[in-house]
């Protein structure tokens, strides 16, 4: 039942009890409803409804609205084991559940870059930590890295905040179009190269396309820092039914790799201190355009 | 520096800061929500209010998350704006592309959890309160706009006539308070 049919319902002439006992159920669970209903009961009687008082409390959605900035990069097990209560909380909550989905999508917006630049800068990327074998530390980047094979050529048009991006170099016939189009201010911004320094190491990666076709692209992956820390190198394509391994390249202090021939699809690039029994891991996504 | 605006000297990048903030929002706005038109500027200021109310900063857990913070200050101003309009009732106030169905990335991102005994008596207690005001609505809706006599409504509503007659009066003098104060 949508709020629109509960208040019609509520609101309507003698509703099928059925149709009723679901309305009230759906406000019992919907705090936008019954706001929308409380004040209607207030607007008619010039009093609060008995019990009204309790309801903020009853509902609990005010510090589960509060958190929800929190958990809109998370996946699904992270916030079932970090957040129980808010997790627990969406699972009933229509009002919740439906502000969370639209944080989840302009967040979403936000990570594709279609919402114009940042507004503050960051130091460096965020990391999360999903679950490691014991001894081993995995960090996975947050956010989203996308690159999309675009007609003028590969570009990354998603990148997660803290990585550092160097705009590519677009022909000028590619800006031909309109005024009003090209100073849209929602324009997707087109990135060679990003660059972000790993969580806890003194190293950074740098990962730079090079086009080859409308369907491939290559990338490459330049890892430095300082000392002389032995490194694997690790591309994975992700796939529904687990993941294989593309590449896997060993070496000391850092180095150069490309990577020929990627074509849309998800992939897992995976930096290894092995010394340290410690993985970076950065998720991305190559694009067709159509 | 959105602290400071409760101080009495405010940072002197505070006006610009909020104007970035305001530009970004009405952004989303423009992609998200073209058709509240007039009444995002209502949900920007209530949005602007509250990122530099202490109360709300009180609550920022995480500062670096500052940018994802705010935007989730403006969709909820926004949906808060939506609502009183009664816009959230006649249907979905944002535009949604082919591939956003928020249901469907909630399965995806929630995990599959139940309600436990806390919750199932506290949706028990709401749903008691919700059943007792919409009993008083309906005994208002009956009588002012479908002219049901109030021995009909205390037998539809299983009521008593004297309660019946006893909300009615309240309704009256409700009324005749808003009608004085309107004058």
């Amino acid at each position: 039942m949508t709020h629109h049919d509960c208040m019609a319902t509520l609101l309507g002439s003698d509703p099928a009890p059925a149709a009723r006992r679901e309305a009230e159920q759906h406000v019992a669970r919907c705090s936008d409803c019954w706001a929308v209903l409380s004040i209607l009961h207030q607007l008619a009687m010039r009093d609060r409804s008995a019990g009204a008082d309790r309801m903020g409390a009853l509902f609990g959605c005010g510090a589960v609205q509060e958190e929800m900035y929190l958990l809109a990069d998370s996946t699904a097990e992270e916030i079932g084991r970090r957040h129980p209560d808010v997790a627990r909380h969406l699972s009933s909550c229509h009002a919740c559940r439906g502000r969370f989905g639209e944080i989840l999508l302009v967040e979403r917006a936000a990570a594709r870059g279609e919402l114009g630049l940042p507004l503050v800068a960051r130091e460096g990327p965020r990391w999360r930590e999903p679950h490691a074998a014991a001894g081993q530390m995995v960090r996975e980047a947050v956010g989203k890295l996308v690159v999309q094979l675009r007609r003028a050529g590969a570009a990354f048009t998603a990148v997660p905040d803290g990585f550092l991006a160097s705009p590519l170099a677009v022909p000028a016939g590619a800006l031909r179009g309109s005024a009003d189009e090209r100073e849209r201010p929602d324009e997707l911004r087109l990135f060679q190269r990003v660059r972000f320094t790993l969580a806890e190491s003194d190293l950074f990666v740098e990962l730079t396309l090079q086009p080859e076709s409308r369907e491939r692209v290559g990338m490459v992956v330049h890892i430095s820092g300082t000392g002389r820390p032995r490194l694997a190198f690790n591309l994975r394509e992700i796939q529904p039914d687990g993941g294989s391994l593309l590449a896997r390249h060993t070496m000391v202090g850092g180095g150069r790799v490309l990577m020929r021939g990627l074509v849309p699809g998800q992939y897992l690039l995976e930096v290894e201190e092995k010394q340290e029994s410690r993985r970076h891991q950065v998720r991305f996504e190559i694009e067709a355009t159509a | 520096m959105l602290r400071s605006a409760q101080s009495r000297a405010p940072d002197p990048r505070l006006g610009e800061v909020l104007e970035a903030f305001r530009r970004h929002w009405m952004t989303i706005a423009r992609k998200r929500y073209p058709r509240l038109r007039d009444d995002v500027e209502d949900a920007v200021q209530a949005a602007l209010m509250k990122l530099v109310s202490a109360d709300r900063l009180a609550h920022l857990k995480d500062p670096g998350r500052l940018e994802a913070w705010a935007r989730s200050i403006f969709v909820h101003s926004v949906i808060d704006v939506a609502r009183e309009g009664g816009r959230h009732r006649t249907g979905r106030i944002y535009l949604g592309e082919a591939d956003e169905d928020p249901e469907q990335l909630l399965r995806e991102r929630l995990p599959a959890d139940r309600p436990g005994p806390e919750d199932v008596a506290a949706f028990h207690e709401r749903l008691e309160i919700v059943r007792r005001c919409i009993q008083n609505l309906d005994v208002a809706r009956l009588r002012f706009l479908e002219d049901v006599p109030e021995k009909e409504i205390a037998a539809r509503q299983n009521l008593t006539r004297d309660a019946v007659a006893g909300q009615l009066k309240r309704i009256r003098r409700g009324l005749r308070i808003a009608l004085r104060d309107a004058e």
